[in-house]
Formats: structure tokens, sequence, C-alpha cells
């Protein structure tokens, strides 16, 4: 199986572009388990807005990869050099598909795909249905792409992307598609970044122009993630009880018993943490002290951004895309994965400053 | 010591939306168990929400007949909770942003009218139900309910009496039955409430401790429940017999007493945060006007109305106004017989007195208007009195059939030929002598017998008004 937790036998004609889904993307009448114990034997309901378009494209659907338990390890990475093993990108080095579908809401994926010189192509939030995805944090949650080359990423994204009335957070038109290439385009590099860039990528951006910026906040991009990644996820999980579907403990003598076994049994130790950091974040005494103060902070981060004085912001990880709900492309480079952030719809932008490379 | 009760309520109507709050399932109460239900409202993971936009047009209506301001931006929360009725382990409410708040309501009591304040309405989803089974000592489940439209009406601590609280809901039940947000029937559960209730001395600005009330599910068993908690406070603050805590409890309307659920120390934290499912949604003008256009009538101002310019008696306006149906029915009729009193009367004398002998509560009663109005043109231009009307009425409402080829088949139109009705004169007399003789000898009494007997013998065809006056012609001669 390798880094498949489920492979179909399909056919798939030469030439056809294969993708493979992260454990958390819908197949109708297939096993789908985001990963964790709760929901082993758990059989999709409904298929993915984003697999039925594919499918109408003709592009195959070779199986789903594993994945860390609601994709939630990548918030505990101590070190920032430190990558999760993430099967959907493993099965795009090893060629086993040519594109990933992947839900990057840590954007630990990104990295990971960037370690093994892959692009991870995450669209604006709200371009792309979660019709099908199981939800862990539902202000980042989006469907994006682990690829081979901005191109072929770039294919798949215009195809799963698009209104969906079944997604209740969706961007209802199409957005403006951004800088259409008149002059240079500006890189804004916030502090530090520079150095970053000339080491290693530089050559990207050699048709750009360079821009230093101070971004408000953008010291604790990563803190404000977890507090809210955590209380979202709490929220999110809670549905994994028991009672209803999924896994239930064999044995318990009453009401509170079945949830705390169950759950205990069930869920792993990164999302038992994480459920309970969501916990403390929400509960009464703190919830202004951290949950709001967090989504306070996360709203002046997103009006500092000023995307008229650049078109585009280098970053050395993805957590300002995703808390800012932002198109956002992590690239590999000699320092590490590099996250290029754009205006929200505005993919080409991305795009064009990254095919010049 | 004087003691002076008070009292706020929170009151929850399932709103009367086809369907749920997040899905296409059906919200209709009365299904099989667990009929209506699909992956998204089971809480199962994958399935994005999306907002029924029919549950905050009803809300907005709710907020319109409560004289509430609507809010320019509303947004939903997250409330946090374990318990088997409910699917997703949160319960979508709106804790932040409510789409209405600072609404009124004036009520009428004995001592005359008060004013309730209301601090806000909200919209949240419903819990599934909770089945006991005694036989397999198990408990079951039905998500029917579950994510079914609710609003949740908030009254500041205004009630002072019981009255005031079955006033207020029963005033309540009507501005929101008629508006459309819901059927507001207890017995059903679309309308519950719960009351919160703590005791003080007259005069004090301080309020007591209080206990909120649940579980009482017809406006007798709120009167008795607030009875039996205000008398308990007061016991216990006169006599110290028991403490007083801040505590949910549960009405028992059987045994009559209430009985601790739990205490403020062991409520759950609920962990509100905003959704970040549903998008924040902006309510503007416009949509606030869509929805007030589409408001009936409310059922005072229609009352002021039938007492006032048409002229009908408090008694029968309110018992049409009481029901949006008989409204209907009423305004119906009166758009072909444009005469309200005579309408009135016969919903009033004839069609409810049909309705309820078949058990058809108001709400139900299904006629055809348009043969209603008929029926009572028929009397009207005295094709047929109003006796035979009466039956042809029951025919009306139980089989539908059209009262003028009802009436012109069976011959039923009204006798007023003078030849015909003496000859029945002449033979009534002649039968019954000693009634005659009687009321020659002053009895008046007597008289309607005669005239009873005259209709029996025209088959109840004769025109009740030249009967009267040949009979007296010939009684008196």
């Amino acid at each position: 199986m390798g880094h498949f937790v489920n492979k179909y036998n399909v056919d798939c004609p030469k030439g056809a572009v294969r993708v493979i889904l992260d454990g958390s993307i819908m197949h109708k009448g297939q096993p789908v388990t985001a990963g964790s114990k709760m929901l082993e034997g758990f059989i999709s309901p409904i298929t993915a807005t984003a697999v039925t378009k594919l499918e109408k494209a003709d592009i195959v659907i070779v199986g789903s990869a594993k994945m860390d338990e609601f994709g939630v390890r990548g918030l505990f990475l101590t070190d920032k050099h430190d990558t999760i093993v993430c099967e959907a990108v493993e099965a795009i080095a090893s060629g086993a598909a040519d594109v990933a579908l992947c839900n990057d809401y840590t954007g630990a994926i990104g990295a990971a795909a960037a370690a093994q010189n892959l692009f991870y192509m995450h669209p604006t939030y709200g371009s792309v249905s979660r019709y099908g995805l199981i939800s862990a944090v539902p202000s980042m949650d989006q469907i994006g792409v682990v690829c081979k080359s901005i191109e072929a990423g770039a294919h798949i994204l215009s195809i799963i992307s698009g209104f969906d009335e079944q997604d209740g957070v969706m961007l209802c038109k199409d957005q403006p598609t951004g800088a259409s290439g008149a002059g240079k385009l500006r890189v804004g590099m916030p502090h530090g970044m520079g150095e970053m860039v000339s080491q290693s990528v530089s050559a990207i951006f050699d048709s750009c122009d360079t821009v230093e910026i101070a971004l408000e906040h953008f010291d604790v991009c990563e803190q404000v993630m977890h507090i809210l990644c955590c209380a979202e996820l709490s929220a999110s999980i809670s549905r994994y009880d028991g009672i209803k579907f999924g896994f239930r403990a064999e044995k318990y003598s009453d009401l509170e018993a079945l949830y705390k076994k169950s759950r205990t049994e069930a869920l792993g130790a990164d999302v038992k943490f994480a459920a309970i950091v969501g916990a403390m974040v929400l509960s009464e005494g703190n919830y202004s002290k951290y949950y709001d103060h967090a989504m306070r902070i996360r709203r002046r981060m997103k009006n500092a951004l000023d995307f008229q004085e650049y078109d585009a912001v280098l970053a050395p990880n993805a957590h300002l895309a995703r808390l800012c709900g932002l198109p956002a492309v992590t690239m590999p480079s000699d320092a590490g994965a590099l996250t290029l952030i754009a205006n929200a719809g505005c993919e080409e932008t991305l795009y064009s400053i990254l095919r010049k490379s | 010591m004087n003691y002076e009760i008070v009292m706020g309520l929170e009151v929850h109507v399932e709103l009367s939306t086809e369907s749920k709050l997040f899905c296409s399932c059906s919200a209709k109460f009365g299904a099989e168990p667990n009929e209506n239900v699909c992956p998204a409202c089971a809480g199962m993971p994958g399935l994005p929400v999306r907002i029924n936009k029919k549950a905050i047009d009803l809300a907005i209506a709710a907020g319109l007949v409560t004289n509430c301001e609507i809010s320019p931006v509303i947004a939903f929360d997250k409330k946090n909770y374990f318990y088997p009725d409910l699917p997703t382990g949160y319960q979508v409410t709106q804790l932040f942003a409510p789409i209405c708040t600072n609404g009124w309501i004036d009520i009428e009591t004995e001592m005359g009218s008060k004013h309730i304040t209301l601090k806000q309405i909200h919209i949240e989803e419903d819990a599934g139900k909770l089945v006991h089974d005694a036989r397999t000592r198990s408990t079951l489940v039905d998500f029917n309910r579950a994510s079914v439209p609710l609003i949740e009406i908030v009254s500041n601590p205004d009630f002072r009496t019981a009255e005031e609280v079955t006033e207020y809901l029963d005033k309540l039940r009507s501005l929101l039955s008629f508006a459309g947000v819901s059927d507001c029937k207890m017995q059903e559960g679309s309308m519950r409430c719960d009351v919160n209730i703590s005791v003080r001395e007259v005069g004090s600005d301080i309020l007591g401790t209080r206990t909120e009330i649940k579980n009482m599910n017809s406006l007798k068993a709120i009167a008795r429940a607030i009875e039996y908690e205000s008398q308990r406070h007061i016991n216990a603050l006169e006599t110290g017999c028991e403490e007083l805590v801040q505590e949910t409890r549960r009405w028992d309307d059987d045994i009559g007493m209430s009985f601790s659920m739990r205490e403020k120390a062991q409520e759950a934290d609920y962990r509100y945060f905003p959704n970040p499912e549903i998008l924040p949604i902006h309510i503007d003008t416009s949509w606030i006007d869509s929805i007030e256009r589409t408001l009936p009538e409310p059922a005072h101002v229609r009352f002021e109305r039938m007492t006032g310019v048409l002229g009908l008696p408090e008694y029968d306006s309110g018992i049409i106004t009481g029901s949006l149906n008989l409204c209907r029915i009423f305004d119906e009729v009166l758009e072909v017989i444009n005469k309200p009193k005579e309408v009135v009367n016969w919903i009033m004398g004839d069609l409810l007195s049909i309705t309820k002998a078949s058990g058809v509560g108001d709400d139900d009663i299904d006629i055809d208007c348009k043969k209603f109005a008929q029926l009572i043109g028929l009397v009207d231009n005295k094709t047929i009195n109003r006796a035979v009307g009466k039956k042809v009425l029951v025919k009306v409402f139980e089989e539908g059939i059209d009262p003028e080829a009802y009436v012109k088949e069976n011959a039923l139109g009204m006798v007023s030929d003078t030849g015909f009705l003496e000859a029945a004169i002449a033979e009534v007399i002649k039968e019954n002598e000693k009634s005659v003789s009687e009321y020659r000898a002053g009895s008046q009494k007597v008289f309607g017998f005669i005239v009873g007997q005259v209709m029996k013998k025209t088959a109840g065809k004769a025109d009740p008004q030249t009967v009267n006056a040949l009979l007296r012609a010939k009684l008196d001669a």
C-alpha cells in the first residue's frame, strides 16, 4: 500500500493526470478516517465537490493517502526545521501520483512538500468548496494541492475552484485576479527575509522589485495560529463522541464513561493535547485573554497588509497566509521552505512571479 | 413580611420553516423517529453548513411584531457541551450578536395593562430528543428535532405575578402565530418556557437568589410552578428551613413540585466562541421592509378594528382574533357578504358549534369560504330559512356540497305561500287544541311551541316571519 490508506483499482490512461486524496477528503462509498481511529470503518456518505469536478474533467483519482490525525501534527513541531511525514507528499515525490489534494491548515504539509523539492499551492480561503472535506479548523480549512510544478498545480486548482452552494463559506463571485503583469511586480520582504532570499532563491525574484516591509504582529503568528487552531479543533472533534458513528469503547458503566473511554481510546495524543488547549483558551476565565486576543491580532494582521504597496509577501512559513485566508505557494529553497503570499483572489500574481523562475 | 415575586422568561419557539436550519431535512413535527435525518443533521463530518434564509426571515418577523430593533449584522456562535441529543457536540446559537434586541409587548391583566420589555431574541438550533425505554433499560435518541430552527425570546425581569406570565405567553403566541413565525403549540413542544424566579421584600431593589424552572408544558402548569416555587422561596426566607441556591429546577406537574437539576457551580462552562463556519450576515432595511410587508394585521389591532369600526361584540371579536384561521374565514366570507355582524353570527353560532361537536380546533377548520358565503347569502335573500341554513352548513363543512344546488335538489327553498301556510296553520290549531286554549288564556310561552308545530308540518321550510304573522292573526282573531 505504501503511501496509500486506500488504493483504488483504476485504469489510468497514458498521459492522464493522477490525483491522490488526503485522508480527509470524501469519495462516496470509500472509507475515510482523517487519520483517526475515531473514524475507523466510517464510509464517506458523499463525494467532495472538488473530487466530483476532477472526475468530470477526466482526471484519475488513484486513492487516498495516510495522514496524521486530523492534520494536527503540524501544530506541534518543536523545531522549526522539523517536518512532518506526509504520505500525500511522499506519493508525489515517489511518482505514485502527480498531484495531491490536501488541507494544509497548519502549513506543515507545504513545508514537507518543499523538503521534497515540491510545491504546495493553497488557494484563497473560500475558493474551493469544502463539501466533503472533514473539517478540522473551519476558519482555515481549505483544499490545496501538492504538485511538481506551478503549472500542474494551477491546472488542478482551476478545475476544483468555483462557487458551490453546498459550502456556506465561499467567495460568491469570481474575485479579481490581481496584477496583470504591467510593470515589475513588487515582493514585500518582512524584516529578516532579505538575507534568506539572497542565499537561496534570489533568482526567482530577480525580475521583481523587493521592498522591505514591517508587518504588525508578524512575530506572534505562530502563537495566534496555535490558539485559534486548538480552539476550533476542540469544537470540530466534539462530534466524535462514540454515540452516533465511529469508534465506541467496548465497556462503559454510564454515559460519561462512554464519552471518556471512547475518546481516550480513539483519539491520539496530539489531538487530545489540541482539544485540551482549545478548551482551555475558550474557557470562561481565559476567553478574552487567549482566544479573543488572538482573534483581535488576527484582524489587525489582516488589516495591516497593504497590497497597494506590494503585490506579494514572502514569508518563512504559511501562518500569515492561513490566518488571513490568502492564496499562497510554499516552495523549496536552500534555506528551507518559503511561502509566497498574494492578496485574496490574486493567485495569478503568484503564478506570474514563480513562472519567471 | 410582604414579598414580591420577580420573574424573567426565556421562551423557546420553533420556527415554522419547511426545512431545518442547515440542511434540507423536513422540520415538521410528528414523523417516525429518525425519519428526518441526513448526514449533516446527524453530525457527520464533511458537510459544511448553509443557513436557511427562511429562519432569518421568521426571526426578523418575530422581532417586528415584538417591537425589537433588528441588528444590521448578525453572527452565530458555538456553545460547546456533550449530550447524546446534540449531534455535533456544540449548539449553534447567537451569544455575541443576536438578531433582535430591546423589544416590548403590552399585556392586559386584571390590574390593568403592563409594559413588558424584551432583552433580545436570538436564533439557535434545537437538539434531538432522548427516549428512555424502561423495558430494555436503554436510552434511544431521535434526531428529527436536531437542527430545527428556534428562536429564544429573552425578557427582562419584569413579571410580578403568574397572571402576567400567562397573559404574556398568550399574547406572544398570538403575535407569533399571526406573523407565521411559529405554530406555538406548547403540547408539541414548539413553544417552551423557562421561568427565572426570585423573591424579595416589597420595596427592596436588590434581587433575591434566583432559580430557573423548566419543563412546564401548559399555561396552567406554568402558573402552578410559579405558585409553588415562589412559595418555596418565601418559606425558605421566612423559616430558614432551606438555603436558596442559584440553580436550575425541573417542574414535575404530576407531583406538583420542583426538583433541583443542577446548581450554578455544577453548570458546564460552555466555551462559547464565534462560529467560523457561518459568515456574519448583513440585514439591510430593504430585507426588513420585505418581511414587514408580508405581516398580517396583528390580533390586537384587528380586535380594535372589529370592536370599533365594525361594531362587533368584544366576546365574538376575541374568539375570532384568537385564531388566524378564523380571521381568514371571517375575511373571506366578509368579502362576499359585507355584513360583519351577520358573518360573525354565522361563525360563532353555527360554524363553531359544528366544528366543536366534531372536535376540530379553530386553527384546523377547513371550509370552502365561497360556499359558506353563498349559504349565508341564501338565508339573507330568504331563499331558505335560518334553520335550514344551519343544516346545509353542516353539509358544506362535512361534505363540501354546493349550497345552491343542494337546496334546489332537495327542495329546501323557503315557503312563504300564504295559502299553503294557512292550511298548515289550520291543521296545527286543530291538532293542538290544548295549547291553543292556553295561548288564548294569556300564555305567551306556548306560542313558540305552536310555531314549532307549523314549522314541523312544513318540513322546516316555512318562512318563520310569515308563519308568525299568520298565526298571530289567526289566534288573536
